[in-house]
């Protein structure tokens, strides 16, 4: 191949606190949300991740002309940011002023609402992104991605409408059948553009760099860029979790060196880089029906990790429902909308269910568990709104 | 095997657990002599031979030993025979005694027998046991179902119980516990040097197959009922449940409280439902037979088995195979092994009640509970419980 397409994601959901239902703070943010453990966490995996690969991806920007990269900062990550290490955005920020790197769009909560009913909220979230990332990078962009890489032909349409002309998602063989995911195709009847993520070489970074098992192990950034090179399609879209860099893989394994070395061993080898609205320009070989959900996760990669078992979707049902339209109140909505939330409380399988627990943060806690903190801090918050309501109605027709 | 107590004479867990071991270890094919204290029950059994220990019990060897005590000619094969309490002892003195005859019989039964195992359960056969391995040199398997310090909550435990389990735990050859809890516990607090297996207590499913009758209780079946099941004593945590039971009843009115059992504690707890101002809403029971519990869990809405101690739990299972979802204290070992349940700090009674009222509230959480937990229960026949067992028989005789 001769184009390589390097997207991360970057997101950390707002983590909640155990709700007390009898003993209530007065200020919501203090009763839902657990910023002191956010605020660890963050430092943390900045201290591991974020940090030392942003200078790692900074150097490279510097020392390789050639080089460019995607990213996708959630607004959770980067409300976290601003409030518990603002330079970390300025490093960003400097990634920006290179004019090699794009960032992307998508909901600003990495919330499941693109599969509500009403897509109001979902576009409340897009554009409030858009703009964030405006605001802060002074660039905008006409590349989607939606949480989780979720997608279908309505999802497709509704981002369409919203003005974009480029869309990711994951390039499962159930969907792209004999078509390699190394072309770019369109979406049905629309000509919004989509990237499939070529799973296997994303995740010979994203899960196997550490798995001794492997007959590949260990991942050299030589082998890996020879790989590329190798292949037949336009483009190979390597689309990884940034956390991969330093968190789920630690820095004893090599990954930051890997990430380090990777540009040089691609550009090397011929590949060249291409930001994501660059590699949509290719020619378009196929339209792509996808009448059901699609997304990067577990093995059935659809939405079977928020929204398999009865407590998931009774989560997501009261999310949906609720009708927030107080400025302070929508923030707080948005921040229960994070799909980890839902993530959390799946019981699915217990293979799937050991890469959910180690992904949760509540340590000591079962999905059945998580379920009871998050519905009571949903019902509250639902009590709360309509508290709310109540008392502007009568300032509104009382005397 | 030398046991106390087997059904129809039963305070608890440790009868039931011996009925179904024996059962399933002579269909694996062990052949069992079951020693205990003879009791005014007729007690039999299919599957073994139960060898009810007291003075007559010496008849057919027509020992002088315990002279001054009627001694009957017997047939030499007949091993049971008739009950006599010859004597007045306290706990303690009966308790010696017999162990002491227990070891005495187990020598010379042998002789005809050949046995090729002595398995005791708890302290309460340690001495006689360990007295019967060193006249026949058989090996001393010793099941541990709870510790002294467990059954006192750690208060104030008696040390010359302390003194017989420690004895009987340096002597054993091999060990089992009922959990991980357990087996911790034997090797921080008893320096326990033997091999330790950690077997699980098993369920008989068939025994919980009751529908709901609600109207049994003298409910109305709209109610919903909480249910405690389990002796009244302090390492079982009753107040906690009766603490949760006042906060519930501040969120929900229909609900109702069911305490069965008995135990030392019941006056006081009885003066608290009153002190606490529940008392219309706790209904308590009494000690319920064994036969008539799977009336009692198909009857609750939830069972809660708040434990401040709890080797196993075994009520648990009773639970789950009723199809009643459980919420059991972190410190039980069930915890360890049951999975769809919800767990809580037996000192946390906004959270107990934070629970209660879930399950009560949300048929999301109750229905997807009921749906994963049943198969838990495969895993946790006696049938499995006797396999262990045995294999661990096999390895201790073979060491």
């Amino acid at each position: 191949m001769k184009n390589v397409c390097l997207y991360f994601q970057v997101h950390q959901p707002r983590r909640l606190k155990q709700l007390d239902i009898f003993k209530k703070p007065f200020d919501l943010e203090e009763r839902y949300f657990d910023d002191e453990m956010n605020r660890q966490i963050f430092e943390k995996v900045s201290r591991q991740c974020y940090t030392p690969a942003n200078e790692i991806i900074l150097k490279n920007l510097d020392e390789n002309p050639d080089f460019k990269v995607s990213f996708s900062l959630t607004g959770s990550f980067i409300d976290q940011a601003e409030k518990f290490q603002p330079e970390l955005l300025d490093s960003f920020k400097r990634m920006a002023d290179t004019g090699r790197v794009e960032f992307l769009n998508e909901t600003y909560y990495h919330s499941l609402s693109s599969l509500y009913n009403d897509k109001k909220e979902f576009k409340r979230q897009v554009l409030k992104h858009a703009e964030k990332i405006k605001e802060i990078f002074k660039v905008k962009t006409k590349s989607f991605r939606n949480t989780e890489l979720l997608y279908n032909n309505d999802i497709a349409r509704e981002v369409e409408k919203l003005g974009y002309e480029t869309i990711l998602t994951e390039g499962k063989e159930h969907v792209l059948g004999w078509r390699s995911p190394d072309y770019v195709y369109k979406a049905k009847n629309s000509s919004l553009k989509i990237l499939f993520r070529n799973y296997k070489l994303s995740d010979d970074i994203g899960y196997r760099f550490t798995a001794k098992w492997w007959s590949e192990y260990p991942l050299t950034a030589d082998k890996y860029a020879s790989w590329i090179a190798s292949g037949a399609g336009d483009v190979a879209n390597i689309f990884i979790d940034y956390e991969s860099f330093g968190e789920h893989h630690w820095a004893d394994s090599g990954i930051l060196e890997f990430l380090r070395d990777l540009p040089k061993k691609l550009s090397s080898k011929g590949v060249n880089f291409e930001t994501v609205s660059e590699a949509s320009k290719h020619e378009v070989k196929d339209e792509i029906d996808v009448p059901h959900l699609l997304s990067w996760a577990d093995i059935e990669r659809d939405a079977s990790a928020w929204l398999g078992n009865r407590m998931q979707r009774h989560c997501f049902n009261e999310l949906q429902d609720l009708n927030v339209r107080d400025e302070k109140m929508l923030d707080i909505y948005g921040s229960l909308q994070n799909s980890d939330h839902l993530y959390y409380l799946c019981t699915k399988n217990w293979n799937d269910g050991d890469v959910h627990k180690y992904f949760s943060p509540y340590k000591d806690k079962n999905p059945y568990e998580n379920f009871v903190n998050y519905i009571n801090i949903l019902r509250d918050f639902k009590a709360e709104v309509s508290m709310k309501k109540m008392k502007e109605n009568i300032l509104v027709t009382g005397l | 095997m030398i046991g106390w107590e087997f059904p129809p004479f039963m305070s608890g867990g440790l009868a039931t657990h011996c009925y179904f071991l024996t059962r399933e270890l002579s269909k694996l094919g062990v052949e069992i002599d079951f020693y205990m204290p003879s009791t005014p029950y007729k007690i039999q059994s299919n599957w073994m031979n139960i060898i009810p220990v007291d003075y007559s019990s010496f008849d057919k060897f027509n020992l002088k030993v315990y002279g001054g005590y009627y001694l009957r000619k017997v047939n030499q094969r007949r091993i049971q025979t008739q009950i006599q309490i010859q004597e007045n002892l306290d706990f303690l003195g009966k308790i010696n005694k017999f162990n002491e005859l227990v070891s005495e019989l187990v020598a010379l039964n042998n002789e005809l027998r050949t046995y090729n195992l002595i398995h005791g359960h708890d302290w309460i056969t340690a001495k006689g046991s360990i007295s019967a391995k060193n006249k026949t040199h058989l090996k001393y398997i010793m099941t541990v179902h709870s510790t002294e310090y467990d059954r006192t909550a750690n208060l104030s435990p008696w040390q010359w119980i302390l003194d017989i389990e420690r004895q009987g735990i340096e002597n054993a050859d091999g060990i089992i516990a009922v959990s991980q809890l357990t087996k911790k516990e034997l090797k921080e607090k008893y320096k326990a040097k033997a091999k330790i297996k950690v077997i699980y207590n098993g369920i008989e499913e068939e025994l919980f197959k009751e529908s709901a009758k609600k109207e049994l209780l003298g409910f109305d079946g709209k109610n919903k009922i909480v249910l405690y099941n389990g002796r009244l004593s302090i390492m079982k945590g009753p107040e906690f449940f009766l603490r949760a039971a006042k906060k519930v009843l501040e969120k929900d009115e229909n609900v109702y409280f069911i305490i069965s059992g008995t135990g030392d504690m019941l006056e006081k707890l009885i003066e608290m439902t009153y002190d606490l101002g529940i008392a219309d809403h706790v209904k308590f029971l009494g000690f319920t037979p064994p036969e008539k519990t799977p009336f009692l869990y198909a009857a609750a809405d939830v069972y809660v088995l708040p434990s401040v101690v709890e080797p196993f739990g075994i009520t648990v299972l009773e639970a789950i195979a009723s199809n009643t979802p459980v919420i059991t204290s972190k410190t039980s070992g069930v915890s360890e092994v049951i999975k769809n349940c919800l767990r809580v700090d037996f000192w946390d009674e906004d959270e107990m009640a934070k629970q209660i009222l879930s399950v009560l509230s949300f048929p999301s959480l109750k229905e997807e509970l009921k749906e994963n937990m049943r198969s838990e229960l495969k895993k946790l026949s006696w049938r499995k419980v006797a396999e262990k067992t045995l294999e661990f028989y096999k390895e201790v005789v073979e060491k």
